[in-house]
Parts: C-alpha cells; structure tokens; sequence
C-alpha cells in the first residue's frame, strides 16, 4: 500500500476517482503514450467514450469507433475530456453532499436570465480556469439547501457567497484530482459576480468545454477552460 | 462544561455551516476568517478544538498549523482539518504536523459531530432556563 494510499485509510477519506489514474497515464507519459493505448483509457469509461466520440463527430450522426475518435481529436483533448469529467464527477457530489440535489447532466441549455457567475483559477502543470453559473433565481432554493432555512438575511443576498464556496468546494477537489495525477498547481480565490450576459475570454490556443446541467428545473453551466499542457 | 470549538475558514458560508451544524450541542463556536487571526483567536480564546481550512488568504491552513504548533500555548489543541484538498500531498504535510483529523469537502454536518466526539466529550445543550 502507497503512503497515500495510508494516509487515506488512517483519516477515513474517499479513494479519488480511477479517471485520476486515466488523466495520470495521460500526462505522465509526457503524452508519448500511443494511439492504442489512449483508446483503451477512453474505452475503459464509457461516459469519457461517449463524449470523445461527441466531439470527434461534432455531435453528427455518423458512425465513428473510439480508435477513429482519438486518432482524429489527439491526446490534448482526450486529457481535457477527462479532466472534465473530474471537473463534473466534483461538481455532483458536492451538489448532492452539501445540497442533497441530483445534478441532471444535459446536452444543451439556454441560459436562464441573470446569474451568477463564479470563476477560479488553478496554475502550474496544469493551467486554467473554471467557471459556474447559477442563475439568480435559484436563490429560494440553493441557499436554504446550503445553509439551512434559519437564514441571517434574503437568500438573494446569500446566494454569491454560496456559489463561491461551492465553486471552491468543486475546484479544491479538481485540483487535488489534477496534483494526484501529477499536474501540480495552486488554486486561486474565487471570483463572483452577479450578470446578465457572460463571455468565457477564450484566448488562442486554450481548450474550452461547457457542460450545462439541469436542477429544480433550472439550467446550471459549469466551463472548463485550460491551457495545453506542456508535453 | 462548554466547549469551545475554533473554525478557521475564510468562507463565511462555512463558518455559518459550522456554527449550526454544533447548535444542539454545550458549545462556544468561535470563527476566523485567515490563518493569521486564527492563531490570534487561538491564543486568546484557548479553544478544545480547531477546525483549519487550507486554503486561504494571508496565512494557509498548513502554515497556520506549523505555527499552532510551534506556539508552546497552543501547540497541544487538536486540530481537524476541513478543507476541498485532499491530495497526497496536502494529506502528507497535514499528517506530518500531527493533526487529530481530516475531513474533506464536500461534509455532512454528522462528519463533524462524529470525528468530534472520538476528539473531546460533547453534552447536549442545557436547557434555557424559564422566564419568570
């Protein structure tokens, strides 16, 4: 058993997610590993499967297998999809854990009116930044989830803070996620603010994927945006 | 006898979290909002237990733990870690520095109660007394 692995035990905290160990094999063979052996990570998930092959097909019907798939969208982003899929894996359980609310993953949404945006950043190995967006009108029922229905002031009120310490929640697990698969890199103190429109700021050469969800009927988006890992 | 329970978390939200989560019990609940003002309200207050968020503002959770440590008054107060990393790394350094806990985020308010008490005895809370 690793020291981790010990370390683990002896404070009774969850093992990480195995993509930890599909983003390590990605990234520590300095993105030499080969074109079979990629495709045998992505097949292993098959949730990563099915968004590899959304992305390799730009979401067109056409019938495309997983070999075909890595090999027309390239390790880069194979390993954000998978980061991504650390990113989504974080963003559930802490909906469940602090909000006891099953977050519906869905394939498109429109935003919903004004919101609330929170923005964190990590730097390092791996560099970039996420954003979640809740709309304003999720107050009533976010911040009593959160804090309970004895609240010092208007959920409306509440709401930026509780979004910040969700997204800090979320992206303290990302980035453990990212250290345990050797991309070590610090994280930044969240940024919220309330708007109506909401631009990612997607510099050339950065990879972006938003993936929206649906809870209390209400869309929720959460974007990943990272810059390509040095090989 | 009270107990005095230290949060050191510079999410309000959190420390609110705390504070209910503690309500049914003889506490004092206790907040800092950095790592800094943590070890200041420590010394002052002389708390049963802290609990120490990582990452934040002017002095991090491992930082404020080595000085929790290395400041003889305070130096023997458990500590239970309550943070969003929980990497090796993070785990390494926190267990190095003798910490009586570690919950990760996201928690349910029965983690902390339950690692609590295996830490100090905790009584329910009195009754209020009647108004005359």
């Amino acid at each position: 058993m690793s020291t981790a692995d010990t370390l683990l035990k002896k404070y009774q905290i969850a093992a990480p997610p195995e993509n930890v160990l599909r983003l390590g094999k990605l990234v520590q063979g300095a993105f030499d590993t080969n074109a079979h052996e990629i495709a045998s990570i992505v097949k292993a998930d098959p949730s990563i499967a099915a968004r590899v092959i959304k992305i390799a097909t730009r979401g067109r019907d056409i019938d495309m297998d997983i070999d075909s798939a890595v090999v027309r969208i390239g390790v880069h982003q194979i390993t954000l999809v998978v980061m991504t899929e650390l990113l989504m894996h974080a963003v559930s359980k802490t909906f469940a854990t602090m909000l006891r609310l099953t977050l519906e993953p869905r394939d498109i949404l429109n935003p919903y009116g004004d919101q609330v945006v929170g923005c964190i950043h990590f730097k390092g190995k791996a560099t970039g930044r996420v954003f979640l967006r809740i709309p304003c009108k999720a107050a009533d029922w976010m911040v009593p989830r959160f804090l309970g229905k004895d609240l010092p002031m208007e959920p409306a009120e509440l709401l930026p803070d509780v979004v910040g310490e969700v997204l800090n929640i979320v992206g303290g697990n990302f980035k453990s996620n990212l250290v345990d698969a050797g991309l070590t890199c610090s994280l930044s103190v969240p940024q919220v603010e309330t708007k109506t429109g909401f631009a990612t700021g997607v510099q050339d050469g950065e990879y972006h994927l938003s993936i929206p969800f649906a809870a209390e009927g209400m869309g929720l988006f959460l974007d990943l945006i990272i810059s390509p890992i040095a090989d | 006898m009270s107990k005095k329970i230290l949060t050191i978390d510079d999410s309000k939200m959190v420390r609110m979290i705390v504070t209910s989560t503690f309500l049914p019990y003889d506490c004092l609940i206790v907040g800092a909002a950095d790592g800094a003002e943590g070890v200041e309200v420590a010394l002052k207050e002389k708390p049963d237990i802290i609990f120490l968020d990582i990452t934040m503002p002017v002095l991090n959770g491992i930082d404020t733990l080595a000085k929790i440590r290395a400041t003889p008054e305070i130096a023997a107060i458990p500590v239970v870690m309550l943070t969003a990393e929980s990497d090796g790394q993070r785990l390494g350094m926190a267990d190095q520095l003798k910490v009586s806990g570690y919950i990760a985020k996201p928690f349910k308010g029965e983690q902390l109660i339950a690692l609590t008490k295996k830490i100090i005895p905790l009584a329910p809370k009195p009754p209020e007394p009647k108004k005359p």
